[in-house]
């Protein structure tokens, strides 16, 4: 990956994520500013599109893909929608989980339906369970983890959690779909710098389906499609390091950050143990 | 004792200097008369070499190869090819390339498992040279290619009636889709085949 494509990729859709996240609470009534939930279905959308952007900064726009991966170009507007009205709909219990399972099998359905469906006439089960179930498992502990973290932790969770799994993407022998994890990254760079600006826990949480989601197509797009030379369950311990930071005898933000760091950093390195860089 | 082994040492030596001084006879066959051949995969080769980071040319293989030829040197409008090559046999020495190359980041094999040539028409070029005409499909992407097949030679061999091919084509992997690392990886991909036959 060259320089060019390396600052395309991660500050267009940081630019473009913060710039919805700006214009959302410039346009938010002041009763919406005061209630810091009303920022989440905004959180949704700028993790979303932000992506979007990125995705055709770096591959172009190609509205009828062909390859499983360029379907991800749909997903994301998809994302936008579902996710902002999972958002809205948080505080009812049924509605905003059909949202998520909604959300989900949007997603899979677009970028792995070759593979739901390869199995002769009708559906692959076990693979629709597991490629849908997934992110569904991991939005439902995220959104009772999250809420227990600080809307700075939260955020730094959530970036590390991505460019890691980009990373290890990476070491699954695809750059592009590294790239994608890339620019959610540089997304969720900008909700760092929003959650700073004005901290809001709920407001954050509006964007846990969007990163659950994108991340679990990269990663079975890397396990279906590329070659992973270790396990998948270093990116269960990935998504699962957030739990870390709701360990009571731990109060400090930046212990609870180098708390989630940890089995972060310990995945990637032996994820990386299997690489050889030698031959690029 | 030393006499009788002598002899049978002898005995048994003569067959095969005679086999040695007169190998069995190849024939050439005349023409290239209307036939299907069959790719021998064990006898033939597909290799590649692309430019890299602009200092040297790096060189790989596909291991794998199936198709059909015909070939009428009376009526070469009626010869065809086709020519298939399973995508997941690309071979570079280097485990962890090979597997980059199948990702979707180049070949994306999963997906597209197959490279196909499909000839479309023929004709001689000289004596031993077919211009032919056809379609490759790779990496999805279907675009037509012309080569000039050299042919080698046919014979009546012990393994049964051979002809022998090689063929030098270049394709630019941008045309098929596969713009990856076009920095540091050349676009254009030089493919040399040599291909020996079976007669079906």
């Amino acid at each position: 990956m060259n320089p060019r494509d390396l600052l395309i990729g991660i500050l267009v859709p940081g630019i473009v994520a913060a710039t919805i996240l700006f214009f959302a609470w410039k346009l938010a009534s002041s009763a919406a500013r005061r209630d810091k939930s009303a920022s989440a279905p905004a959180a949704a959308i700028a993790v979303s599109l932000g992506s979007l952007a990125g995705f055709c900064a770096l591959f172009g726009w190609n509205y009828r893909p062909v390859e499983s991966w360029l379907w991800m170009i749909w997903v994301f507007p998809a994302l936008a929608l579902l996710g902002a009205l999972e958002a809205r709909a948080s505080s009812t219990f049924l509605v905003a989980a059909l949202l998520r399972i909604a959300a989900c099998g949007v997603a899979m359905g677009l970028v792995l339906r070759k593979l739901i469906l390869h199995a002769g006439p009708g559906v692959d089960t076990n693979r629709l369970a597991l490629y849908v179930g997934t992110p569904v498992i991991a939005i439902s502990l995220w959104r009772s983890v999250f809420p227990f973290l600080s809307a700075g932790v939260g955020s730094a969770a959530l970036w590390m959690v991505s460019t890691a799994s980009a990373v290890m993407v990476l070491l699954a022998h695809s750059m592009k779909l590294a790239q994608i994890g890339g620019a959610l990254a540089g997304t969720l760079g900008a909700l760092i710098v929003a959650c700073l600006l004005r901290p809001s826990v709920k407001g954050l949480a509006g964007a846990l389906t969007p990163v659950a989601v994108i991340l679990s197509c990269l990663v079975f797009l890397s396990l279906e499609y590329s070659s992973m030379g270790y396990s998948v369950w270093l990116f269960a311990l990935v998504g699962l390091a957030p739990a870390l930071g709701v360990l009571p005898f731990v109060k400090k933000p930046w212990m609870k950050i180098a708390l989630i760091a940890i089995p972060i950093a310990i995945a990637v390195a032996l994820a990386f143990r299997t690489y050889d860089t030698s031959a690029l | 004792m030393k006499l009788i082994a002598l002899i049978a040492a002898g005995c048994l030596a003569v067959p095969f200097a005679l086999s040695a001084a007169s190998p069995a006879p190849v024939a050439p066959l005349p023409s290239l008369a209307p036939a299907t051949w069959e790719v021998d995969a064990v006898h033939s080769a597909v290799v590649f070499k692309v430019l890299h980071v602009g200092v040297s040319n790096f060189y790989g293989r596909f291991n794998k190869l199936t198709g059909t030829v015909v070939m009428n040197d009376e009526k070469p409008a009626e010869s065809k090819v086709e020519l298939t090559i399973p995508t997941d046999s690309v071979d570079t020495n280097n485990d962890d390339r090979n597997k980059h190359l199948m990702s979707p980041d180049f070949f994306n094999a999963k997906e597209f498992p197959e490279i196909k040539f499909v000839s479309k028409s023929a004709k001689k070029d000289g004596d031993k040279k077919w211009k032919v005409d056809g379609d490759l499909t790779l990496h999805g992407v279907t675009k037509p290619l012309s080569v000039v097949v050299d042919m080698v030679g046919t014979a009546d061999t012990i393994m049964g009636k051979r002809a022998g091919f090689d063929v030098t084509f270049k394709v630019k992997r941008s045309d098929f889709g596969m713009k990856e690392a076009l920095d540091t990886l050349g676009d254009e991909i030089t493919v040399m085949a040599g291909i020996e036959c079976a007669a079906k």
